[in-house]
């Protein structure tokens, strides 16, 4: 008799645990953002231009970030998921950490390119684009 | 509309899957049908994957691939169609419920559509998939997708080694395929197939216990599995762990009815799956083997062939186990390889010849026989393996999912039926090898251990918990003899 009130409390526990995290974990989803913000789409969107100015569809392109500048402070979470969402845009690109490509991406915040530029100057033509997104073209030495 | 025509592409391998299964094993009751249904699911989705990639070797850029699906859906319900005139009508079973299967459906009701809502809503929010979905799954589907000629590239050396450009390709290939057909990419193909896998998993455990226990059963492993955050939500990350789980749950499954059924397309089958299981993530491979190990181990313990005389002990029992693994065990593991040739072979060809090293193995001999014999790295392992064990699934603060089935098993367990040992003996079997060859993964990893072990532990025992479920639910008693 007391094994089939504890089999019956048991499945009752079970039963109430279940259905209490699924409730929590729908209420839960809604901290993931809005259905309309895609940060995936974003990042897409700011590496658009970039892509454009390439001169190729295929092929290796090297990738700085904060982290690649010593002196510049970053965040190293959002660093490294930063560059896997640039390599996630820019597929059928192959991403390499690095400015030994001949064309290479940066993705720095102003106080980073600044302190990137002064040691490199000379060294890469600059092309510009929105949200901090820039590209390297290695000059000839 | 692209998501109605999306619906429209994934059909034809789910139900040229369910045909397949059904032609195999032609069993038609129906709660058998249910499971072969949802079994179809995810072994279309994978033998479809493995023709893609066949394909692209011969016709990459070109775009009629969905005409090969389709073409073989028809020869495939051609041939549904010739076998089941044959057999006769196929009459539906009267459903009668009692109150407490009735009450018990009913949370299971519940608890679904709540879960069903959140995989939704995660979906939603996250059209694109978790972390490891951009770096591995959906990036490789854009690199074969957006540069179809030159689609081996996916696996250039050049690649940095964190996006594992050496993982197996049932998710990436599914999804590029899906875009081939669409004629652009579109989210809903990755957020369908994850979608797809979820309610497979789930529709094959609760199909599965419907058939071998209860409708009170059935009910109970659905509010177990789909009562578990965890799982629900990997169901939306578009991620690989929950149709590793998939194959896994499949192939213990189809072990166990081996046993019921005594038919070897079962073992067939269970090859199958297990192959696919190793197309679709590394820890695949591993289960390759461990399901080989537990075939051998139940069918030792199968039933003699013939009875063992009572002459010397030692050389009867000697004789007795070369009987069995004559008459048993290369049996077993024939029908076994049968099912797993297809995908395996190409699993190995494509580690051998295309994919790039992997980053697991990338220590050297030396420095993983260094770790291996690290002591406080043993113990880091087994606490946090022990940890995620006791509180899996985010059910409450004080105890998880897997604590509440072992207490669940204490009080309702059954005798377990002599026919249905080895049964039990290969699911935990494969689930013993499973979690070493984890355990051995994590002792080598090039990676901070902490790091690796916090990042990972939860989706390995993810893998392994609806088989974990249903072994507890089918060695169990019943809800309805206890209400």
């Amino acid at each position: 008799m007391i094994i089939k009130w504890l089999q019956r409390v048991l499945l009752g526990l079970i039963i109430v645990a279940s259905l209490y995290a699924s409730i929590q974990n729908l209420i839960a989803s809604k901290d993931l953002g809005s259905i309309h913000d895609d940060p995936v789409l974003d990042w897409e969107k700011r590496f658009e231009p970039l892509k454009a100015k390439l001169p190729f569809k295929r092929g290796v392109v090297g990738y700085i970030s904060a982290s690649s500048v010593p002196g510049a402070t970053y965040d190293s979470n959002n660093d490294q998921g930063e560059y896997v969402l640039t390599q996630y845009v820019m597929s059928p690109i192959i991403i390499n950490t690095g400015t030994n490509q001949e064309w290479n991406i940066g993705n720095l915040k102003p106080d980073a390119y600044k302190i990137w530029s002064q040691s490199n100057h000379g060294q890469f033509e600059v092309f510009q684009f929105k949200g901090n997104v820039y590209l390297f073209h290695k000059v000839g030495k | 509309m692209t998501l109605l025509t999306t619906i429209g592409i994934f059909l034809l391998p789910v139900l040229s899957g369910g045909m397949l299964v059904h032609l195999l094993w032609p069993e038609r009751d129906f709660k058998l049908l249910f499971f072969k249904f949802f079994l179809g699911i995810g072994i279309g989705l994978g033998l479809s994957s493995l023709l893609y990639f066949l394909y692209l070797f011969a016709f990459a850029g070109q775009h009629w691939f969905v005409f090969l699906q389709l073409a073989i859906f028809l020869i495939l319900l051609a041939f549904t169609i010739g076998m089941e005139r044959k057999r006769g009508k196929l009459s539906l079973p009267r459903l009668n419920l009692t109150r407490t299967q009735i009450i018990l459906a009913g949370i299971a009701a519940v608890v679904f559509i709540v879960s069903f809502l959140g995989t939704g809503s995660y979906l939603l929010r996250r059209q694109q998939g978790d972390w490891d979905a951009w770096m591995m799954f959906n990036r490789a589907a854009r690199f074969i997708y957006r540069d179809q000629p030159h689609w081996l590239e996916s696996f250039s050396r050049q690649m940095d080694p964190i996006f594992h450009a050496d993982y197996p390709l049932l998710l990436g290939l599914n999804v590029a395929s899906g875009w081939d057909a669409l004629g652009a990419e579109s989210a809903y193909v990755q957020m369908l197939q994850s979608a797809l896998f979820a309610l497979a998993a789930l529709g094959i455990l609760v199909s599965a216990l419907a058939s071998l226990k209860s409708v009170g059963q059935a009910s109970l492993g659905l509010i177990i599995l789909w009562g578990t955050p965890t799982l629900v939500n990997e169901g939306a990350r578009e991620m690989a762990d929950l149709p590793l789980a998939f194959f896994i749950l499949s192939t213990a499954i189809l072990i166990y009815f081996y046993f019921v059924y005594k038919k070897p397309t079962l073992i067939v089958l269970s090859g199958l799956t297990a192959g696919l299981a190793a197309w679709t993530k590394n820890e695949g491979s591993l289960f390759v083997i461990g399901v080989g190990v537990a075939l051998v181990v139940a069918f030792m313990f199968e039933n003699s062939l013939e009875d063992t005389k009572k002459e010397n002990i030692v050389s009867s029992r000697l004789r007795d186990l070369v009987v069995k693994f004559r008459g048993n065990v290369l049996p077993a593991l024939f029908w076994y390889a049968l099912g797993l040739a297809f995908p395996f072979v190409i699993v190995i060809c494509f580690k051998l010849f295309l994919a790039p090293p992997s980053d697991v193995l990338s220590n050297g001999a030396t420095r993983s026989i260094q770790q291996i014999l690290e002591i406080p790295r043993h113990l880091e392992i087994l606490q946090y393996l022990g940890r995620e064990l006791y509180y899996f699934g985010d059910w409450t603060n004080w105890f998880g999912a897997i604590p509440a089935l072992f207490v669940y098993f204490l009080l309702f367990r059954l005798p377990i039926n002599k026919e249905l040992r080895p049964a039990y003996i290969a699911g935990i079997t494969m689930l013993a090898v499973q979690l070493f060859g984890d355990y051995g993964v994590y002792l080598i990893t090039p990676y901070d251990l902490t790091w690796h072990l916090s990042y990972s532990i939860e989706r390995i025992v993810l893998q392994i918990f609806p088989v974990i479920a249903f072994l507890v639910l089918a060695a169990s008693r019943v809800p309805e003899e206890i209400m």
